[in-house]
């Protein structure tokens, strides 16, 4: 590993003296460099410098850089607050269950395209189909669908004689409704990076297990898992970090009702920002969260790591 | 071997089509339909004739800025 880095860079070092780079390359480099670091300063390192700002100031609706007092005392109260503790929870679950779910849906899909002789492509087309449905629009089918009065979920439940549950005002249900239709809209995510992943390995492995006498189980856990890994853990982490963001789906099924059951994060951060204009408290959730992603982040690079090394 | 897996992968991938694509079509169903029959019970799965109208997709034309950016 070590040896390859040493190398390779030496390399690079030997194609740049030739050209003649060196000279004026501090100029170059700004040159080059420079519209694209104001670009994502602008757009990405301002906003949350602004953000931490916020949430150790004021909690008024002025956001101001310099200036003013600085106070602990909006993580004072959030970390005192039952609502947050409940959220972030909630969040955390909301986040495992539609990455998990998704993951497992998408996985399905993609092996049972595989194991057909022909028409995987029309499958997989009509299956990606709600990865191009805005989410607001989805939650918003959904709601209908899942109408406790009017709903055709319940009356193809009422005819098959199953219970018919209040499916959004139910608060223990709630979530999970919410989560299934998170899923529906993610899954296609998971299927095209699986269908891509599964394309990736080599036939060779499976002619070879089957002449060892592996079985399908087999072949699926010590061929096919490993195998998709590199894809499928990316995969998985663009999802949560996408998933622990999500506020359309639920701000349009429930709205964080019924009585906070399906209140996610996202939606504290909008409801404290912009209905009670707590913009320091909402900041300091804000903040909280982006820790939690980044850890996410970290994990998963030191995971990836060692299982490289 | 192969022959046995591709009969429940074919149930799977029915299941899995049905429930990525009705959703969609009820939407759609519903953009077609009178005010009247979406709220009649029971829902029936295909759009009768007499419910059919495009009374909605002109309203959107008319009452909302869809084909206008900036909306006014």
């Amino acid at each position: 590993m070590s040896q390859t880095k040493t190398n390779s860079l030496a390399t690079i070092e030997a194609s740049r003296r030739p050209l003649g780079l060196r000279l004026g390359s501090t100029v170059q480099v700004a040159v080059l460099l420079g519209p694209a670091v104001i670009l994502v300063g602008a757009i990405f390192v301002y906003p949350i410098i602004l953000a931490v700002r916020m949430s150790v100031g004021e909690s008024g609706i002025s956001a101001q850089l310099w200036g003013g007092s600085v106070s602990l005392s909006n993580f004072e109260r959030l970390l005192g607050s039952n609502q947050f503790w409940n959220s972030l929870l909630r969040t955390l679950a909301y986040t495992a269950l539609v990455t998990g779910f998704s993951f497992a849906v998408g996985l399905l899909g993609a092996v049972s395209i595989q194991a057909l002789k022909w028409g995987g492509g029309a499958f997989r087309t009509a299956m990606a189909l709600p990865w191009v449905i805005p989410p607001a629009i989805a939650a918003m089918v959904w709601r209908w669908i899942a109408d406790a009065q009017f709903g055709v979920l319940n009356e193809a439940l009422f005819i098959a004689g199953l219970p018919t549950p209040n499916w959004l005002l139910d608060s223990q249900l709630a979530l999970l409704t919410v989560v299934v239709v998170a899923v529906w809209s993610e899954a296609p995510f998971f299927l095209i990076m699986c269908s891509a992943g599964l394309q990736m390995i080599s036939k060779s492995l499976y002619e070879a297990a089957m002449l060892d006498g592996a079985t399908g189980l087999q072949q699926f856990r010590y061929i096919t898992l490993p195998g998709l890994r590199p894809i499928a853990s990316v995969a998985i982490v663009l999802s949560a970090l996408m998933s622990i963001r999500h506020y359309d789906i639920p701000a349009v099924l429930t709205g964080g009702g019924p009585n906070g059951a399906t209140e996610t994060l996202a939606l504290l951060i909008y409801r404290n920002a912009f209905q009670y204009f707590r913009v320091g408290y909402a900041s300091a959730i804000g903040v909280v969260s982006l820790i939690i992603s980044v850890a996410i982040v970290l994990l998963f690079l030191r995971q990836s790591n060692s299982s490289r090394a | 071997m192969k022959r046995f897996r591709r009969l429940p992968a074919l149930l799977v991938l029915l299941v899995l089509t049905f429930s990525s694509l009705f959703p969609i079509y009820w939407m759609a169903k519903t953009s077609f339909a009178t005010q009247s029959s979406i709220f009649r019970r029971p829902p029936t799965l295909l759009l009768r004739p007499v419910d059919f109208t495009l009374s909605n997709y002109q309203k959107v034309l008319e009452q909302s800025p869809v084909a206008l950016w900036p909306p006014a």
